[in-house]
């Protein structure tokens, strides 16, 4: 089939279709790439706790900047030498191209893969230490490693929500029971509903053993029970609130409204009229509790004899606030997401985690809120009383670098001097004072704890090379410090996924969508590389305009990331 | 646009010149935030870093669509397209502006959007 206008212009627009509908492809790009922006700058600014500023190692970023440079450059030459009829140099130019793209997603992929295996654990007092989960443990029935991270629980109880409990929680709870005796703690009592006549029923009696099966079985009835009777009770009391309505507003039509004369005139939006209407709805139910269920228990407790039972920390997290329950080894609780709760003794089961950051800005961002001290909140941090040699060496990472921010912050004032009112005119930045990097961990460890000037640091740290993704374990073995932290003590824990917060989500968003067009991308031009040599030898015109097409949005995709680099990796 | 050989020629050279200009101001951007000697405003990031970064940015990302995009000789079509484009994609950044009439969080801070 003839296509029309793909080389030659046509008269009203003065151009070939193909590049007006790239352009307005490139013009849609445009504002989903500027919504993302947009976004970022929405959670930058609202953001409820430290941003993670200059965060990415930027080596990375640099280099891929300039293979992207490089590629716009060279395709922007196999364009050129094809409309000067070199298939040749078209060929070495465009592979060229295509090798920078992958280029660009190795290293994309070799950042992402660091980002990936590198975890922070939050205290409940907002400090934080970023590192490598210790243990790898070895992989459970299902293929998966911990990597040092299980919950490890002895459970005396477990409590089901009946609304809600999720059966291969339970499955898995029920196979690491094994041959353990399960029996049910209290009895469950259900009303059973037949036309007017209610009639109790004890489906679960309190001292009965049953097998997994059985209870299996009976946590089905109960669900069942327990929601046709929240289904019954609200159709009761919509009922009487509807009476309750039909009442009021009988009352107030008629000539003398009695008990509700204060209310003629009144709406039903007014408060004094839903008041009166509450109160008589309560007053109806009562009236007619026979219709009501009352026992709509939403929970099945059931007794374990202790059995020690490990699961994925991604179900659910250890209560918290409960005095009883804040030091490991003691009586405490595992609340499932589905709102199951484990009740025993915790084992152990803190995270193992070779430190290789300790940041305290979250903290000191929270003890400003509340107008506390910010040096002594920081000392009641968990992180520098845990005991054993990795919490030595935390207390004397943190001792050395607060010699080393007074050194910093005296150096900032006498280089850059002070205003009229003494104030100095540069101070250092939260991360440098609150903040102890990987790299000022291998410098203080090759200082031996001695800081004696505050570019012993700089003169010390890693080059860029050996910090190209981030904290090098491999090539700084016994830097960092090897600690377990108790799993009362961890309010959050994750890698650097986009669940760790908004700007990593923001992050992988958009990074990850300009990989995919890079891919996209190299994908076009490899075709034109690939399978262009008969259009090349037939029409050579409509090859040099495709490959224009393509060349476009290969520098758009350089474009974005243009802004990318500075946004994320500098700012 | 160039199409006759010499004027693709003459093209090729000032692609070359181009790269060359993009290479250096990426350097320059990384110097600007890393290096204390060039770090204006306060010492660290602030806003002066944001202003200059995003500058050079913008300056960078003009060059490649005046000159790879080839937007320095084109039809009026496309600046109508890509221009309406560009001014919905700052449209859509400018938005947060709006989250400056939230009188709670901004309560005092901007007195004349908080007391609304």
């Amino acid at each position: 089939m003839e296509i029309p206008y793909i080389v030659n212009p046509r008269k009203d627009t003065g151009l070939n279709n193909s590049k007006i509908a790239i352009w307005l492809f490139l013009a849609s790009e445009v504002m989903l790439f500027g919504g993302l922006f947009s976004s970022y700058i929405f959670l930058r600014i609202f953001a409820d706790y430290p941003w993670p500023e200059r965060a990415l190692p930027v080596l990375p970023g640099l280099v891929n900047t300039f293979i992207l440079i490089a590629s716009s450059v060279t395709v922007v030459f196999a364009w050129a030498a094809l409309k000067l009829g070199n298939w040749k140099k078209f060929v070495g130019y465009m592979s060229f191209t295509i090798v920078c793209a992958g280029v660009f997603m190795v290293f994309k992929g070799i950042e992402y893969y660091h980002k990936f295996h590198h975890h922070a654990v939050q205290t409940t007092e907002f400090t934080t230490v970023e590192g490598h989960l210790h243990k790898e443990s070895a992989p459970d029935e299902h293929g998966h490693t911990h990597g040092g991270n299980l919950f490890v629980l002895q459970t005396n109880e477990i409590k089901f929500a009946l609304a809600s409990y999720y059966m291969p929680y339970l499955d898995e709870i029920l196979k690491r029971n094994g041959d353990h005796e399960i029996k049910f703690k209290d009895n469950y009592i259900v009303t059973r509903v037949n036309g007017d006549k209610y009639q109790e029923e004890i489906i679960a009696k309190a001292g009965d053993v049953v097998t997994p099966e059985q209870l299996k079985v009976v946590l089905a009835e109960a669900k069942e029970y327990y929601i046709s009777a929240r289904t019954h009770n609200q159709k009761v009391r919509t009922e009487a609130l509807r009476l309750a309505w039909t009442k009021i507003r009988t009352a107030i039509k008629s000539k003398d409204a009695g008990d509700y004369n204060e209310l003629v005139g009144l709406n039903q939006y007014d408060d004094a009229m839903k008041v009166a209407v509450a109160k008589l709805h309560t007053k109806l139910i009562k009236e007619n509790a026979t219709g009501i269920l009352l026992n709509d228990a939403d929970s099945l407790v059931v007794a374990l004899d202790g059995t020690t039972i490990k699961l994925d920390p991604e179900w659910g997290r250890f209560g918290q606030g409960d005095p009883k329950n804040t030091k490991e080894g003691t009586k405490t609780s595992l609340k499932l997401k589905d709102s199951t709760v484990l009740s025993g003794v915790a084992g152990d089961s803190g995270i193992e985690i070779d430190v290789d950051a300790i940041d305290f800005r979250h903290l000191v961002m929270k003890a400003e809120e509340r107008d506390l001290d910010v040096d002594v909140e920081i000392e009641k941090s968990p992180i520098l009383h845990i005991k054993g040699e990795g919490g030595d060496k935390i207390r004397k990472l943190w001792a050395t670098h607060k010699v080393w921010r007074d050194l910093f912050t005296a150096h900032l004032t006498e280089k850059y001097g002070e205003d009229e009112e003494g104030q100095p005119n540069r101070v250092p930045t939260e991360v440098d004072l609150y903040r102890v990097t990987w790299k000022q961990m291998v410098a203080y460890e090759r200082l031996d704890y001695k800081v004696e000037s505050w570019d012993d640091v700089e003169n010390n740290a890693p080059t860029l090379i050996e910090g190209f993704s981030g904290a090098n374990h491999k090539a700084f073995p016994g830097v960092f410090p090897n600690v377990i932290i108790p799993r009362e003590q961890i309010r959050f824990e994750s890698a650097f996924s986009p669940k760790m917060n908004n700007y990593y989500a923001i992050y992988f968003t958009i990074t990850g969508l300009h990989g995919l067009h890079v891919i996209g991308g190299a994908l076009v031009l490899g075709y034109y590389l690939f399978f262009g040599y008969g259009m090349f030898k037939s029409n050579p015109e409509w090859l040099a305009n495709r490959v224009e097409v393509g060349g476009l949005f290969w520098h758009f995709v350089d474009l974005v990331w243009i802004f990318v680099f500075p946004i994320f990796y500098l700012m | 646009m160039a199409n006759s050989p010499e004027e693709i020629k003459k093209a090729v050279k000032l692609y070359t010149y181009i790269g060359a200009l993009l290479f250096v101001f990426t350097v320059i951007t990384y110097l600007v935030a890393t290096q204390p000697i060039l770090d204006f405003g306060g010492h660290g990031f602030d806003y002066v870093d944001a202003i200059i970064g995003i500058a050079i940015a913008a300056f960078k990302a003009s060059l490649v669509a005046l000159i790879f995009m080839h937007l320095n000789h084109e039809k009026k079509s496309i600046y109508w397209i890509f221009l309406g484009a560009l001014f919905f994609g700052v449209v859509l950044i400018l938005l947060f502006a709006f989250a400056f009439l939230d009188p709670i969080t901004f309560e005092g801070m901007m007195p004349e959007f908080g007391k609304g």
